[in-house]
């Protein structure tokens, strides 16, 4: 599989921050944690945002000889 | 003189032969299977016929194409050779269906091979990593198929690094270039999350190499998860049913890889509202709690308050009732001695001592007599 650490896992960082939705969620959050997971959610976003807007295709080419 | 030339056996068989391969060293027919067999599971023979002629083929099994049947036309490359023993054949080097009924039937003939290999079997199919961060895609880099394929991705989804494999879609080098290629993008040393095989549509004859038993086994055997996407609207592939997912075009392929970037910030926007909805959310639900607790608070102060008060009343109520004046605003009295010490008995005194009997309102200065 491909080395995920050299790529920007959008996936992972769209589900973390559907977590912190969630948790923002609960009845039982304190009101210093709900601040700090609203302040990781929009800095999750930014980056996505970011990715969606400046992300590029590379495309790299290879030849298949064939037999 | 006699200028005929005799031959031995073996020498016209020999002559023969080297006439053939200087005149014949590779021949094509095209012509319908008849006495097809197969010996000790390795060895090929059948007939090839037409009106009026028939001509003898032998072969291993290696050399086909696929599964093969009497009445199929096929064209078969290969080396006439006259055998010492068993006579006129030619040894067969490639074969191919030819026209569509053939090419069908070859299809079905190879499809229930592999399909009972297990192949095509549901429990197969592996996932499809969504987005996926490499695809290596196999198909014409001059294609219709490749452009509308980058074109959907660039426009869906982008941050994606496509490993291009440029191969022949059809024609004699297609299959080896795209088993090649399929076989490289195994190999590479970093696998990319999944394999695109795409061409548009074509007729029965250009899609033919995607019904190929090398092709599908490829395809079912690559480590990396399969998308197999074949331009065409009646048959599906052997190759497309082995791969893990097909899609109808290349243009449908990118759209099954890659989420849709503009449904991606849309949602973006609905979370950042949904956050600072739900930190409000927070906030308000904690004040309302401190607003409880301080009513609380207070309606407990007010019972310690109230408690308190009644026991001090109580108390009150208490100590009054040992109040001497009060007995003494009955009319009762108190005698003192002159030491300042209560007369308690008729012996605390003694006749003609001076005391003070202590009244409501005063004092009373007595001797006793």
């Amino acid at each position: 599989m491909a080395k995920k650490n050299d790529y920007f896992d959008y996936r992972s960082k769209a589900d973390e921050l559907e977590r912190i939705l969630l948790s923002l969620q609960s009845p039982d959050i304190e009101i210093d944690e709900a601040t700090r997971l609203h302040g990781e959610g929009l800095k999750l976003i930014s980056e996505l945002d970011a990715f969606l807007n400046q992300a590029e295709i590379v495309v790299k080419k290879h030849v298949a000889d064939g037999e | 003189m006699n200028s005929e030339l005799v031959f031995g056996v073996s020498d016209f068989v020999a002559y023969l032969n080297q006439t053939l391969e200087t005149a014949y060293p590779y021949v094509t027919i095209e012509g319908e299977i008849s006495n097809f067999r197969v010996s000790r599971n390795r060895w090929v023979y059948f007939d090839l016929k037409d009106d009026t002629a028939s001509v003898r083929f032998f072969g291993t099994i290696y050399n086909l194409s696929g599964p093969l049947e009497d009445g199929m036309v096929v064209r078969v490359s290969g080396s006439p050779r006259l055998h010492p023993l068993y006579g006129f054949s030619v040894t067969i080097q490639t074969i191919t269906p030819v026209g569509e009924g053939s090419l069908r039937r070859a299809a079905e003939l190879l499809a229930t091979k592999l399909s009972a290999e297990g192949l095509f079997a549901p429990e197969r199919k592996r996932p499809l990593p969504y987005p996926p961060y490499r695809v290596a895609l196999v198909t014409a880099g001059n294609s219709a198929a490749y452009a509308d394929f980058i074109k959907i991705l660039n426009a869906r989804w982008r941050g994606v690094t496509v490993e291009h494999f440029d191969v022949q879609v059809q024609g004699e080098p297609a299959v080896g270039q795209i088993v090649g290629a399929i076989e490289l993008a195994n190999s590479l040393p970093e696998l990319p999350d999944v394999l695109i095989l795409t061409r548009g549509g074509g007729g029965v004859d250009d899609l033919a190499a995607f019904s190929t038993e090398r092709i599908t086994r490829a395809v079912a055997a690559s480590r990396v998860p399969t998308l197999v996407a074949i331009g065409h609207e009646v048959d599906i592939s052997l190759a497309e049913m082995a791969a893990d997912r097909r899609a109808s075009t290349p243009s449908n392929a990118a759209e099954l890889l890659t989420p849709d970037r503009n449904v991606e910030l849309r949602r973006l926007k609905e979370i950042r509202m949904a956050l600072d909805g739900g930190l409000l959310g927070v906030v308000q639900r904690r004040r309302e709690r401190v607003r409880q607790q301080q009513d609380e608070l207070n309606h407990r102060l007010e019972t310690v308050f109230r408690l308190a008060k009644a026991r001090l009343q109580a108390a009150q109520r208490l100590i009054e009732a040992y109040d001497p004046t009060a007995a003494l605003q009955r009319g009762y009295s108190l005698v003192w001695a002159e030491n300042n010490g209560l007369v308690r008995s008729v012996t605390d005194v003694q006749v003609g001592a001076n005391v003070r009997i202590q009244l409501s309102d005063g004092s009373i200065e007595a001797t006793v007599m």
